[in-house]
């Protein structure tokens, strides 16, 4: 058979692959939520952080408008008062003078307007206090006082904000992708159950249906249709098996009873002339039976029910059998046979169509060939078996060859010869059941059947 | 031959019997299933003669009762049923041999003397002789006159068949599906062109000639 066997890549499963689609949803569903609570957060906290300093810049440069004190002494009175803001007072040198916290020069020169800082900006904070966030005030003759509140709860807010953002990725990530391996394996393996099935029945066993589960999900409805089908299709292929079989029978038999009549008649009634019209109705009868017997054969070769029997045969051997046994008959019809087939070739078949196959096609050679060498040839190529039948004799014509696989078709060479038509349409009907084909080309001159079966 | 005819179609039956009875055989007839059965059960028959498609009980289940009950008459399908899996359910029942109709009497007749002579069978012989003809079959030799001839290992066979039949009628067909293993006829003279081989060997130069052709029928061993 040529069938694809199931596919046991996961990314290729259309279940895994709906769950990835929609973990990517869910994710980035995730991410949005966490920068809006991230967005929002900061900008509150910054919001209420940046109005208390400015309040306390604008009460600090009103005490240092009222009571005419230097800078510096503002600065630490009202640094005595608290409040949890952090105070810086530089001389216009760049000195620091007063406060509760120390900047390098190099933030000192940066600090315009509200500005953010971490401590490893170049800033001597308390313990605990990792990143301040406040405003820097220059005077008209170069002093600066700063003013800033203890950024690290915002700080520790963000960790927090990505640590519980990483958590939540990586849980919905994690159960994601674990849903979707199992509910991808879960569908993969009714998938391949029903393609195991439908491969048994392909091969003949009509009797067999696919697996229905409990759940009344879109499988288990797809399973109920199809086995409905199925059904349909067991009652009318049964329903056809009777007909032929009825058939058969109310052909036969009184072919039977013809026959044996003519029989008994040629027997009661001496007389050569007699006997010889005896023998010359009886060869007819025998020709249509044979008729007969080739198309039933042909249909029930083609409806396939014939795979449950196959077997691993030894056709090596059946070819030397067969070579065997046509070696006197090629012999006696000055036909020289070679065989060249090695030993130990195995494929999957039924033995006695594919001897029925090869001895049509040797048929061929020794009733309408008219050759003088004939080949029988066999190959394992890969995962197949080829075998050749090739003579010498007229050939057929490239036209023609495709068509004496038809049905009834006799080439006008071989009409008042022995034979049917059927031959070859049984022989290709027999390579298709085993997978296969069979192909005739020119020999150069003659001509050769490659006949190419599924091995082991 | 004591014959039990197991056939619904009384005219089948009829010419049946007016073509075995004048070879001198007993022919009693069956109309159905349940009477061969129970006829066949009685006993006193040499070889059963049954359809399959029967009336009352069909041939198949007629002949598996039998092979229950421990009755090896041997028995013969004679039936229009000739599908590829027939005939191996009909030796599966317990047939000991099928014959597809319609079919030439010579065929039927030979089959029928073929079945009776097996069920009488001799225990195995390690040689067989006819005339001044001998075939070892253990040391797969064989010599007439004295004089050693090299055979083919089918020609072996094909002599060897003859002659564990020998002064009977074997059919092609017969020497197709016992020699060959062919279930079909190939159109092909495969079994002239071997007896024609196997005759060169055995029959040429020596006296009298043993194998016999009889037109449209078969070939025969004998002395005369």
């Amino acid at each position: 058979m040529w069938r694809e066997r199931p596919s046991r890549t996961l990314l290729k499963t259309s279940g895994f692959r709906l769950a990835l689609r929609s973990l990517a949803l869910s994710l980035g569903g995730a991410i949005l939520v966490f920068l809006i609570i991230h967005r929002d957060a900061d900008t509150i906290w910054r919001e209420q952080n940046d109005i208390a300093v400015q309040a306390a810049m604008s009460d600090l440069l009103s005490d240092i408008q009222e009571d005419n004190q230097n800078v510096a002494q503002n600065v630490r009175d009202t640094m005595d008062e608290g409040g949890g803001l952090f105070f810086a007072d530089f001389a216009p040198d760049g000195s620091f003078r007063a406060g509760n916290f120390n900047v390098t020069p190099a933030v000192l020169a940066s600090w315009h307007g509200t500005r953010n800082f971490e401590r490893e900006d170049g800033l001597t904070l308390p313990p605990r206090v990792l990143a301040v966030r406040g405003v820097a005030h220059r005077f008209g003759n170069g002093e600066v006082i700063i003013i800033a509140a203890n950024a690290s709860p915002l700080l520790t807010l963000n960790a927090l904000v990505a640590r519980s953002f990483a958590a939540v990725f990586g849980t919905i990530l994690a159960l994601g992708l674990l849903s979707g391996y199992f509910s991808a394996r879960t569908a993969s393996r009714r998938v391949d159950g029903y393609a195991i099935a439908i491969n048994e029945i392909m091969d003949g066993d009509l009797t067999r249906r696919l697996a229905v589960g409990r759940a009344g999900d879109e499988f288990d409805r797809l399973a109920t249709g199809l086995n409905a089908m199925l059904q349909r299709l067991q009652e009318l292929m049964e329903n056809l098996r009777q007909v032929t079989n009825d058939i058969s029978h109310d052909l036969r038999s009184p072919l039977a009873r013809l026959r044996e009549h003519l029989e008994l008649s040629r027997r009661r009634f001496a007389g050569a002339e007699l006997t010889s019209m005896f023998d010359e109705a009886l060869a007819q009868i025998d020709q249509a039976l044979e008729i007969f017997t080739a198309m039933l054969r042909i249909a029930e070769v083609e409806a396939g029910a014939r795979r449950r029997n196959f077997a691993d045969l030894p056709i090596s051997e059946i070819l030397d059998g067969l070579a065997e046994a046509y070696e006197p008959a090629f012999s006696a019809a000055g036909i020289g046979l070679t065989v060249d087939v090695p030993a130990g070739l195995v494929l999957r078949g039924d033995k006695e169509l594919l001897q029925q196959m090869l001895a049509n096609l040797l048929d061929n050679v020794t009733l309408h060939a008219g050759a003088t060498q004939a080949r029988i040839q066999a190959a394992q190529v890969g995962r197949r078996i080829s075998i050749e039948i090739a003579d010498n004799g007229a050939g057929i014509p490239a036209a023609q060859r495709g068509r004496v696989f038809q049905r009834f078709v006799r080439l006008d060479a071989s009409r008042h010869l022995p034979g049917h038509g059927l031959g070859l349409s049984l022989a290709a009907a027999i390579a298709a059941l085993h997978g296969g084909g069979i192909e005739l080309q020119d020999n150069h001159p003659g001509l050769k059947a490659v006949i190419s079966l599924g091995a082991k | 031959m004591r014959i039990l005819l197991i056939e619904d179609d009384p005219k089948a039956a009829a010419n049946l019997r007016a073509g075995l009875e004048p070879e001198g055989h007993q022919v009693t007839v069956a109309p159905d299933g349940r009477d061969g059965l129970l006829s066949a059960a009685a006993g006193g028959f040499d070889v059963l003669i049954i359809d399959r498609m029967l009336p009352l009980l069909d041939g198949l289940t007629l002949l598996r009762t039998l092979r229950g009950a421990s009755i090896h008459t041997p028995a013969l399908f004679l039936t229009a049923m000739g599908g590829l899996d027939d005939r191996l359910e009909g030796l599966r029942a317990g047939g000991d041999d099928y014959l597809v109709k319609p079919f030439a009497f010579e065929e039927l007749s030979a089959r029928l003397i073929a079945l009776n002579r097996r069920s009488a069978a001799p225990p195995k012989r390690t040689k067989l002789k006819i005339a001044d003809l001998e075939l070892d079959r253990l040391s797969r030799t064989v010599q007439r006159a004295g004089r050693k001839i090299e055979l083919k290992p089918k020609e072996f066979e094909l002599l060897e068949y003859l002659l564990l039949h020998q002064g009977e009628v074997v059919t092609r067909t017969m020497l197709l599906e016992d020699v060959w293993g062919f279930h079909f006829v190939p159109q092909t003279v495969i079994v002239e062109a071997h007896i024609s081989r196997l005759r060169g060997k055995i029959d040429h130069g020596f006296v009298p000639p043993l194998i016999h052709t009889y037109r449209g029928a078969g070939y025969k061993i004998d002395v005369a």
